[in-house]
């Protein structure tokens, strides 16, 4: 099914940051210090980078994170060990155990990335949400819309919060009487791991209150990344309804069809 | 006495010479504006304004003498006691506001130079600035909201939205009627600052 895009093009490259100044880096120690070296800073950045990657596994429980950090670990190590410049003499053996143990990881990392599982979905969330919105401009308010009532227990709100977490749709912030979520985009991931807080400070949001109130709030900065201005409440409203069906679907323990309508869209994997 | 009367009233007895010019009032059989300044060492203006404002407020009589052809103005008390009471059930809006009243039609005005902070619960409005001029002479207005005020303007339609009338966004809100009166008054203040539009 084809859907029409209403958010502008992200053109960020900030996945790649890490990627680029990693061979940068190793490409500059290779032709100022030497081939080995060069091979050494690329192994050293690529363990680190996978305690990293550990690190987010613990912010979000999203498993491709435990899944980069598996590859990421081991490829650091099978440079270090393997490559045509070892800095660690092992059992011959080893390496060829390293490689199986890479390609696995591999494959379990492209799986996991194709079906879109490493995917922040902020920018789905908020494709779905203005779906059926018409543009009508001058509509933009910075006060939150209360989006109505749903029905839910504390338990199945702190569950709904876990599964969004997991599966990377939207960032829950606990408070002392509801949750609020926050849909992080593909690109802005950098920013809600390093300051959680901050981050939250110009993001829209949808608060479940513990006695079943839905209340949304459209950020200025997401309202602009629209192509068109579109009507202002009927995004709210949607935003909301689209959270309240969310949580039906969770309620029902048919969780697997968030994801599925949230991968439906079709968005590019990195954006 | 109604509250204009009686916040006159109560500017002219928070005056610091108030006291003195009653006791000239009280021991004289009338007197004088330039005789009271004189004695109070005041200005003669400032004698004057007060003694008419007692005037107006039946404290005083004054009679319109003559000093060769030169007419001045004697004052003598009238009263010998002064009560205030203001029945402040009056100031009640509840009486006036009609049917119709409740029945106009709001929203949020599009593009309305207001910033709403919502409450520590998150559930009504606690605040509204009001940005008024232009550029350096750019000045903000803070309105700090009572609960059902709050709420009410919590469910306040959006500037896109449908609007709405009073009574359905205090449905809405769950507000009981005893707030109507404080409702009508933030409705009133909001349109005039062109945060509100009726239709």
């Amino acid at each position: 099914m084809y859907y029409p895009r209403k958010l502008r093009n992200d053109f960020r490259i900030t996945g790649f940051i890490p990627a680029i100044i990693c061979l940068s880096v190793g490409a500059l120690i290779w032709l100022f210090i030497g081939r080995k070296e060069g091979y050494l800073s690329v192994s050293v950045f690529f363990i680190l980078y996978s305690g990293f990657s550990f690190w987010i596994y613990c912010r979000t429980h999203n498993q491709s994170y435990i899944a980069s950090s598996v590859w990421q670990l081991l490829f650091g190590i099978y440079i270090a060990t393997g490559s045509g410049y070892p800095f660690v003499r092992v059992d011959p053996k080893i390496p060829g155990l390293l490689i199986f143990l890479f390609l696995a990881s591999t494959v379990w990392l492209f799986y996991l990335v194709f079906t879109r599982r490493a995917k922040w979905k902020g920018r789905e969330v908020f494709e779905l949400a203005s779906l059926s919105i018409e543009p009508q401009p001058d509509g933009f308010t910075e006060r939150p819309h209360p989006a109505g009532k749903t029905e839910y227990t504390r338990s199945e709100l702190t569950g709904f919060a876990e599964f969004l977490k997991k599966n990377l749709v939207a960032m829950p912030y606990f408070e002392e009487n509801r949750i609020v979520f926050v849909p992080v985009k593909m690109e802005e991931e950098f920013g809600y791991i390093f300051n959680p807080a901050k981050f939250r400070e110009s993001r829209s949001w949808v608060a479940f209150d513990f006695q079943g109130n839905v209340t949304v709030n459209v950020s200025k900065r997401d309202y602009i990344g629209y192509k068109e201005e579109l009507s202002f409440d009927q995004l709210c409203d949607s935003l909301g309804k689209l959270f309240i069906e969310f949580m039906r679907y969770y309620r029902k323990g048919e969780e697997e069809r968030i994801l599925y309508k949230l991968n439906e869209l079709g968005l590019g994997l990195t954006t | 006495m109604d509250f204009i009367e009686a916040s006159k009233l109560g500017s002219c007895l928070s005056k610091d010479y108030a006291e003195d010019m009653f006791r000239l009032l009280v021991n004289y059989e009338s007197i004088s504006a330039s005789e009271a300044a004189s004695r109070l060492n005041i200005h003669i203006k400032t004698t004057q304004d007060f003694l008419e404002d007692l005037c107006n407020l039946e404290i005083i009589d004054k009679e319109e003498v003559y000093e060769g052809k030169r007419p001045y103005f004697r004052y003598k008390l009238k009263a010998r006691k002064i009560s205030m009471m203001i029945d402040l059930t009056t100031l009640n809006l509840k009486e006036e506001i009609s049917d119709s009243r409740l029945k106009i039609r709001i929203r949020e005005m599009k593009n309305a130079k207001a910033r709403f902070a919502t409450s520590r619960s998150n559930d009504y409005i606690s605040n509204v600035v009001i940005w008024m001029g232009e550029g350096r002479n750019r000045t903000e207005r803070k309105i700090n909201l009572s609960i059902p005020q709050g709420r009410f303007l919590f469910y306040l339609p959006f500037p896109t939205a449908e609007p709405l009338c009073i009574t359905d966004i205090m449905k809405l809100a769950d507000i009981e009627s005893i707030n109507i009166p404080e409702i009508v008054d933030i409705v009133q203040v909001l349109t005039d600052f062109g945060v509100i539009e009726k239709s």
